[in-house]
């Protein structure tokens, strides 16, 4: 394992704490060594916020199997450009979408499978929480200490269908991924509407004054899958409630299930099931199997997924057959109602899907 | 001025006798005085089991009886749109389970007609009517979730999941017709009517989809008939003040009754109140704040409370008796406050009718459908 960073500083420091032996700052060379199987992309971007994108492109032509933090692009044609590039060289990916390796969504998609819903209805999704809730949070939350010239503003336009998609990509991924997931079907058609509840804020910890940002801090959208599954999720990052704030709920002909990913008084995930003849919801244990390897008590919800986020792609390397969950294909799809929604807000109208079909 | 109001009630069945008539009995302020069925033998078992004292089958006696100033129509036929006109000219105070009528622009007629009679009217709109949710309700006036940004809103059952499952009627075969509005109707109301109130502004755009899930069901003679109604809904919606709101309706849906859940985010804390009967309890709420965000439960103090309140009391008389013995409070009081009246249904009928069209047309709604109706 190699760990790269521009801040050798910051590289050094990881490396260290976690007993890595090598350090590198440049990902040109770590992507030309030829001892290297797997690339992890978890950039939080240039002053732009965004190369995603170019890293992966870079690392796929080098012959990596690439693990990326979403967005991997903005747009769901370039990611489907970038999973056509990884199948034409038998490379395999994954996408950092989280919450789909939490053992209770996991064992969750587990009883789905086992018909446990039986004929999906409806799927309510949420991903929400309170980061930005306070205007004078900046928007950039970084720590700057000058300010930068060529760093992009964000919603400078005022508009209400010229607002920045924001929530929506950035907390909507996950749960559009889990409910894409629970149903077994895509979305057909969706209209939703992206707002900006908090107008005015400051941009930088630089800034001592608040300025209008037309960013959507929160969305709703609804949706109809080609099984015929009513489908909702909503995003938010000015709602009150505590990390990772995912809900996902499914309701089927023969069941309904409720996972629950918010931390709350030391659980990190519930899921409660119910059934036509036994109504009333109840709790139901996640078995050992769904849990990662070297997984303790009380283990934080970030090292807890991730943990079987990692390990499944490492499993899925070596186990040789075709199988690759959350590759850059769902991202894909989970980018393409992303940019549907938006377009959905912008146009104020239903959006069939696929888009440019 | 009487002591006691004096009610009847028009229609016997088991709504009545679960939640309207145990309800009335309970209030102070009331005298029940008369059950009203077309059925005699349904309308004497009631009077015997609540121990009133008037019988009636002809509703018109009842509206014509000038000791009896609140007349309750709990028939379930599709006849509270005439009997609740009847009731207002005889000059009675109205209370009517929902539907009044299906058409919004019927329901403000009814409202009109009231005020210039000086009459209170009130609206089964049972479920803002919980304890849970009327502290709730003050909570928000109180600041508690500062500006409202979200409202989700559910009210789901799994009454007709089964679609062998037995029914108390025959269904009529759809064929080919477009979907009929049902469960909007019947279980979007009561929570479309939460949402109004709690976030305090009105809607002015909808967009929606109605859906068949259960396709085709068994009617009591043994035969399948094709039943395209709406079983299962989903609209959002942009209101006034700039919050948004999602609203689910189902009978399709797993789970108990009954099945509302309301919550509000707001710049400054979040409520959620679910009224699920689930391990004996019927009504929950919580609430989070940006400095405690993990949910924790709230309790709603002793005043919201009907009298005679036990625990583990059955939702059905627990919300009913604290909506009756309100509107007789309003009667009584003789003020200006009339909740949960013909103008808050004739808005909530609005939008119901709105969602319909959004489905049909495919389309977002705006608000009002008509500006020269309503408020």
């Amino acid at each position: 394992m190699v760990l790269c960073d521009l801040d050798r500083d910051l590289a050094a420091a990881r490396a260290q704490q976690f007993g890595i032996p090598e350090v590198e700052t440049d990902y040109q060379r770590l992507l030309s060594r030829s001892d290297i199987d797997v690339i992890d992309i978890v950039t939080r971007g240039n002053d732009r916020g965004e190369n995603h994108q170019e890293l992966t492109f870079a690392a796929l032509e080098a012959g990596k199997h690439v693990l990326c933090e979403k967005p991997v692009c903005h747009d769901y044609r370039d990611i489907q450009r970038a999973h056509e590039v990884a199948a034409s060289k038998d490379l395999k990916t994954k996408v950092g979408l989280t919450f789909r390796y939490a053992p209770a969504i996991m064992y969750m998609q587990a009883l789905i499978a086992e018909g446990f819903i039986g004929e999906p209805y409806i799927f309510n999704g949420f991903e929400q929480n309170y980061q930005w809730i306070d205007p004078d949070t900046p928007m950039d939350k970084r720590p700057h200490r000058e300010r930068s010239e060529d760093t992009e503003v964000k919603g400078h336009d005022p508009r209400p269908e010229a607002i920045q998609v924001l929530s929506l990509e950035g907390y909507g991924a996950p749960i559009i991924d889990i409910g894409l997931m629970s149903v077994g079907s895509g979305l057909e058609r969706v209209v939703g509407t992206l707002k900006n509840m908090l107008p005015y804020r400051r941009r930088t910890n630089l800034d001592t004054e608040r300025e209008r940002i037309n960013v959507d801090d929160a969305d709703i959208f609804i949706g109809e899958c080609a099984n015929g599954t009513l489908f909702s999720v909503q995003s938010a990052y000015v709602t009150v409630g505590n990390y990772p704030g995912i809900e996902a709920r499914v309701y089927g002909s023969k069941g309904a299930l409720v996972c629950r990913l918010v931390e709350e008084f030391g659980e990190c995930q519930t899921l409660h099931g119910a059934r036509p003849d036994a109504v009333e919801f109840v709790r139901m244990p996640v078995p050992d199997r769904f849990f990662p390897p070297g997984v303790g008590a009380g283990e934080p919800w970030p090292s807890l997924f991730y943990g079987n986020l990692v390990h499944n792609f490492m499993q899925e390397l070596h186990g040789g057959d075709g199988v690759n969950q959350g590759n850059f294909a769902q991202s894909a799809r989970v980018q393409e109602v992303i940019n549907a929604v938006a377009l959905s807000h912008r146009q104020r109208r239903w959006v069939e899907l696929p888009l440019g079909s | 001025m009487k002591d006691k109001l004096r009610v009847g009630v028009i229609g016997a069945g088991r709504w009545a006798g679960m939640a309207h008539i145990p309800g009335w009995k309970r209030s102070p302020l009331v005298d029940l005085a008369v059950i009203c069925d077309i059925d005699r033998d349904k309308a004497e078992a009631r009077a015997k089991e609540f121990n009133v004292p008037g019988v009636e089958t002809d509703y018109q006696k009842v509206l014509s009886s000038g000791d009896i100033d609140v007349v309750d129509i709990v028939t379930s036929g599709d006849n509270h749109e005439p009997l609740t006109f009847a009731a207002l000219e005889a000059g009675k105070h109205v209370l009517v389970e929902k539907p009044v009528c299906h058409d919004y622009k019927d329901v403000w007629r009814a409202h009109a007609l009231a005020t210039s009679k000086k009459l209170k009217t009130k609206v089964g709109l049972t479920f803002r009517y919980a304890p849970a949710m009327q502290y709730m309700y003050d909570l928000i006036q109180d600041g508690f979730v500062g500006q409202p940004y979200i409202f989700n809103g559910w009210e789901q059952n799994s009454q007709w999941i089964d679609p062998a499952g037995p029914s108390r009627f025959a269904r009529q075969d759809t064929g080919n017709a477009p979907i009929k509005v049902g469960s909007l109707e019947g279980y979007g109301a009561p929570t479309i009517d939460i949402s109004l109130w709690v976030v305090r502004s009105r809607l002015t755009s909808v967009v929606g989809m109605l859906k068949n899930f259960v396709p085709k069901r068994k009617n009591p003679d043994g035969n399948w008939v094709r039943t395209n109604v709406d079983d299962g809904d989903i609209y959002i919606g942009e209101y006034a003040n700039g919050a948004i709101c999602s609203m689910q309706s189902s009978y399709v849906t797993v789970g108990n009754y009954p099945g509302i859940e309301a919550r509000v985010y707001g710049s400054k804390g979040a409520l959620i109140c679910r009224l699920v009967e689930e391990f004996g309890e019927c009504q929950v709420l919580r609430s989070a704040t940006p400095e405690a965000v993990e949910f924790v439960p709230v309790e709603v103090p002793a005043s919201y409370f009907p009298v005679g309140y036990a625990k583990g009391e059955s939702w059905r008389s627990l919300f009913y008796a604290n909506l009756v013995h309100n509107f007789a409070k309003e009667i009584t009081d003789g003020g200006e406050a009339n909740q949960g009246n013909f103008a808050q249904s004739a808005r909530v009928q609005e939008i119901i009718n709105a969602v319909e069209r959004s489905h049909r047309e495919r389309r977002w709604v705006d608000l009002p459908l008509d500006p020269g109706v309503g408020d």
